[in-house]
């Protein structure tokens, strides 16, 4: 979907990130015969303000447990997490998330459902429209502030959920899977369109994905992890010029990065060919 | 050359649709007035719909009086039958315990037929207005709670962790995610509900009363007045379907405000 | 009845002493109200009206013209009581409502009494009006049945609460005829007449004092034929009113009273049926015509037994004892007490007022 034309005054403004300090954190689950299943290994990791991280793993590692628990959704087992100063008890204030699947209120028009976050968090709501209708400007969606969600196609409502985070200027943004639902085409764009918009705000994003190609696409940094019980096998550093167009996917640097983390996973047993 | 699809057919006369329950409403009449006579079955059986309508028409103020009455105790059963609802409701669906506990005894209450409780009601509560009220709420509780409990049970996890990453408060995920996602499931109740309430103060009357339409069924039936009887029928029935189509609108009009 | 103002100083904590003069107004204040409370409850007193009600057995119908007569012309009143009618939708619930205190009379055919004192009920007749209930069997013109012997192969329809019917062994006891012999079916109330008059049945049983006038003007009085049944023996108790045991026992004088005023009620309505039936009208919504309703009280009338010397309401040994003898007949009532545990005719309520 072509950009719209930006006048002005429309881009976003810069957000500061928030640095993420994860120490020893596990989750233990208990079943339902009350046996416990660890489904993370206590992690050890550091996110510097600003950076985009990426978690990918196999199913099950445990990748999405630890995007929760940094959004203080779920409770650590063990160990601690910091987000910036505090402790992460409950979901941080200055932190959104991105689901899988969009969450849109069928109820509100995409306009009130970008400001839901706005008008919970008790703010003037009047303040956050004009930034609702930039960012709406951003993913191409102006023309479509009255309409409902089930007016929209999926890829559209996704749209509507990115900028439902962001309308929060979060310091930290969370995103589990965004794109796991969406067609093959679809995804790309929205991959563009993500790092589009993160360019302008640049706060500290941790994006969870199956798709190692994205991973490798969208972040500063991938963080590989076994399968379950998680931990850390490999965290990479991606040293990739920015701003990253589609095309630098066949560069040999992009394919060799793509390559080593698919070598870890074939340590592990997964993606084996006989 | 003519349009064979069907379903563009049907947009392209939506009068037809719209009249079709009214057509085939007054062929049922036509039919009931037309083969009473020609059966020779009396009106103490059977009165014919002109006979009933006559009726109305010459005892209006009788039957718009115990029209009153009784739409004044249904109005109260169903308020206090959801004055019970919702709280209950609400404890079943914040506390598996009271869930628990609860719900068997709903059950065994749904269970037990009104008609059945309703000479004990009176005993213990007179002949006033008080059973009628009693036992058209009671009649009206079951569909009012499991509406509200369904509705709330049936919300995704994942949106209610959607308002917690936005740092909701429980009262605010009730206020703006719960509740507005229950509508339907909770005004579904209601629908059902109130036809329940109906038939409950109809019972009620049937044990306890001196004016009400049930009690003008009654007596018209201890005269040998079927055509009374009929017609007080039939007062309740329209009743019922004001009442249901009352809250119908009330759920277009919520719905859209929520 | 004295009221004290107690000194605020000493029931208000010293956080809120109250200054002088304002004490002295409230003390005023008091005084004013307690004379005129005082005054109040004095003329009360004088007035001396008893709120009673009194519940009958079912909807409104001619037979109980003599109590809205005995309200309307100040009977009651003149008796110091403030009366209350209302209707009911059983006699057992109107022996219910007594029992609850809801009510402190219950109007209802005697027998139900009757069944519900053998049961248990803490209850008494105090005023007997039709020893033998009114009842005849209703069949068709084309096919009637006017004695015991007609009902031979035919089909009688029952429903709960149908005092002719539900008795019918009576009426086979005393006039010789095999029970068995013709056939019994349980209908809902409201079906009995349909069924009647659509064939399904052959008789059923109802009240002179009520049913029949109605019938007779919807269908012709040449429509039906009768069997009167009192006359071929079956003598259960009829138009009654029923107090608590406790209510008696509390409050006789106001029971003698309620009597008192039944029973002029009722000499007013013997003398003049059409008269207490236009009465009856006046409390009553309800398409009968004056003809109908004077018919009932009539037939009413014509079933007051009252034995020669003694008052209007007197309750007949004798009707208690045909009624329990039909009661155990129909295997209605389990256990039979002593006939005097039924009834009080020594409310003292016979002699007038001095």
């Amino acid at each position: 979907m072509a950009a719209s034309k930006e006048t002005s005054g429309s881009a976003l403004a810069k957000i500061h990130g928030t640095p993420i300090a994860v120490r020893g954190a596990s989750k233990t689950y208990a079943t339902r015969s009350g046996e416990a299943v660890r489904a993370l290994d206590p992690i050890d990791c550091d996110v510097a303000s600003g950076e985009f991280i990426s978690i990918v793993g196999p199913s099950g590692c445990g990748k999405s447990t630890l995007l929760l628990m940094i959004g203080g959704l779920l409770r650590c087992s063990q160990g601690s997490i910091q987000v910036g100063d505090a402790l992460v008890t409950h979901p941080h204030p200055n932190s959104a998330a991105v689901f899988q699947r969009d969450l849109l209120l069928k109820w509100r028009n995409v306009l009130d459902n970008i400001l839901l976050p706005v008008e919970i968090k008790k703010w003037k709501v009047a303040d956050y429209v004009g930034r609702a209708e930039r960012l709406m400007a951003q993913v191409g969606l102006q023309d479509f502030k009255s309409k409902f969600p089930d007016e929209l196609s999926g890829g559209m409502r996704q749209r509507v959920a990115i900028c439902r985070a962001l309308v929060q200027e979060p310091r930290l943004l969370l995103m589990d899977e965004p794109f796991g639902a969406l067609d093959a085409l679809t995804r790309e764009q929205m991959s563009v369109d993500l790092l589009k918009l993160w360019q302008q705000v640049k706060n500290t994003v941790i994006f969870v994905t199956h798709s190692v190609d994205e991973a490798v696409f969208l972040s500063d940094r991938v963080i590989v992890m076994t399968p379950r019980p998680g931990r850390v096998d490999l965290d990479l550093k991606i040293d990739l010029p920015r701003p990253r167009k589609l095309s630098i996917r066949s560069s040999p640097e992009f394919l060799s990065y793509v390559t080593t983390i698919r070598k870890a996973f074939e340590a592990r047993g997964i993606l084996v060919e006989e | 050359m003519r349009d064979l699809d069907p379903d563009l057919a049907r947009k392209r006369h939506p009068a037809f649709g719209r009249a079709s329950p009214w057509v085939f409403g007054l062929l049922l009449v036509l039919i009931w007035q037309v083969a009473v006579p020609l059966a020779h079955v009396s009106e103490l059986t059977l009165p014919t719909p002109w006979q009933i309508v006559s009726r109305i028409r010459i005892d209006y103020r009788i039957l718009a009086r115990d029209a009153s009455v009784t739409f004044l105790e249904v109005l109260l059963g169903f308020a206090v039958a959801i004055a019970v609802a919702v709280p209950l409701a609400l404890a079943i669906f914040y506390s598996s315990i009271m869930e628990r506990t609860f719900y068997p005894v709903l059950i065994a209450l749904q269970t037990v037929p009104k008609v059945a409780l309703a000479p004990l009601l009176v005993l213990w509560l007179g002949f006033g207005f008080a059973p009628k009220i009693v036992i058209g709420s009671l009649t009206a509780f079951f569909p009012i709670v499991i509406g509200i409990v369904v509705g709330l049970e049936m919300l995704e996890d994942e949106m209610v962790r959607l308002m917690k990453s936005m740092g909701a408060s429980e009262w605010q995920t009730f206020f703006k995610l719960r509740l507005p996602a229950a509508l339907p499931n909770i005004f579904g109740g209601f629908k059902i509900g109130i036809g329940l309430a109906v038939i409950g103060s109809i019972i009620g009357e049937y044990v306890a009363s001196e004016s009400g339409l049930g009690y003008r069924q009654l007596t018209a039936n201890a005269q040998f007045d079927s055509t009374m009887s009929f017609a007080a029928l039939v007062v309740i029935s329209v009743m019922g379907v004001v009442m249901f189509y009352a809250i119908h609108a009330l759920e277009r009009t919520v719905t859209r405000l929520r | 009845m004295t009221l004290e103002c107690v000194d605020m100083e000493d029931v208000m904590p010293s956080a809120y002493k109250i200054a002088a003069p304002t004490r002295r107004i409230y003390a005023i204040a008091c005084l004013i109200l307690a004379s005129v409370g005082f005054c109040g409850v004095a003329a009360a007193q004088t007035k001396q009206l008893t709120p009673v009600s009194i519940r009958f057995s079912w909807k409104l119908k001619g037979e109980f013209a003599p109590l809205y007569v005995a309200m309307d012309k100040g009977y009651f009143a003149a008796e110091g009581i403030d009366i209350k009618l209302g209707e009911g939708s059983s006699s057992q619930a109107a022996l219910g409502s007594i029992v609850q205190g809801q009510d402190q009379g219950a109007w209802i055919p005697g027998v139900y009494a009757i069944q519900a004192i053998s049961n248990g009920l803490p209850v008494k007749v105090v005023g007997l009006y039709n020893a033998a209930a009114p009842n005849v069997l209703l069949s068709r013109a084309n096919n009637p049945i006017t004695k015991p012997g007609d009902l031979v192969g035919k089909t009688l329809g029952h429903s709960i609460g149908d005092v002719g019917t539900t008795f019918i062994g009576v009426i086979c006891r005393k006039n010789k005829i095999d029970c068995t012999s013709f056939k019994k079916v349980t209908l809902a109330a409201p079906a009995r007449v349909p069924a009647l008059v659509n064939g399904q049945v052959d008789a059923i049983s109802v009240y002179t004092s009520n049913d029949v006038p109605i019938l007779e003007e919807k269908f012709g009085a040449k429509a039906f034929a009768y069997l009167d049944l009192p006359k071929y023996g079956q003598r259960v108790m009829g138009a009654s009113l029923i107090v608590s045991d406790a209510y008696l026992a509390q409050n006789p004088e106001t029971v003698a009273r309620m009597l008192r005023a039944i029973g002029k009620g009722f000499d007013d309505t013997i003398k003049d049926p059409a008269a207490a039936a236009k009465i009856m009208l006046k409390h009553w919504e309800t398409p009968l015509s004056l003809e109908v309703v004077t018919k009932q009280v009539e037939a009413l009338n014509a079933a007051v037994e009252t034995p020669a010397g003694k008052p209007m309401g007197w309750v007949d040994p004798q009707a208690v004892e045909d009624t329990l003898d039909a009661l155990q007949e129909a295997n209605e009532i389990k256990g039979r007490k002593e006939t005097k545990e039924y009834m009080d005719n020594d409310v003292g309520r016979r002699a007038p007022p001095s």
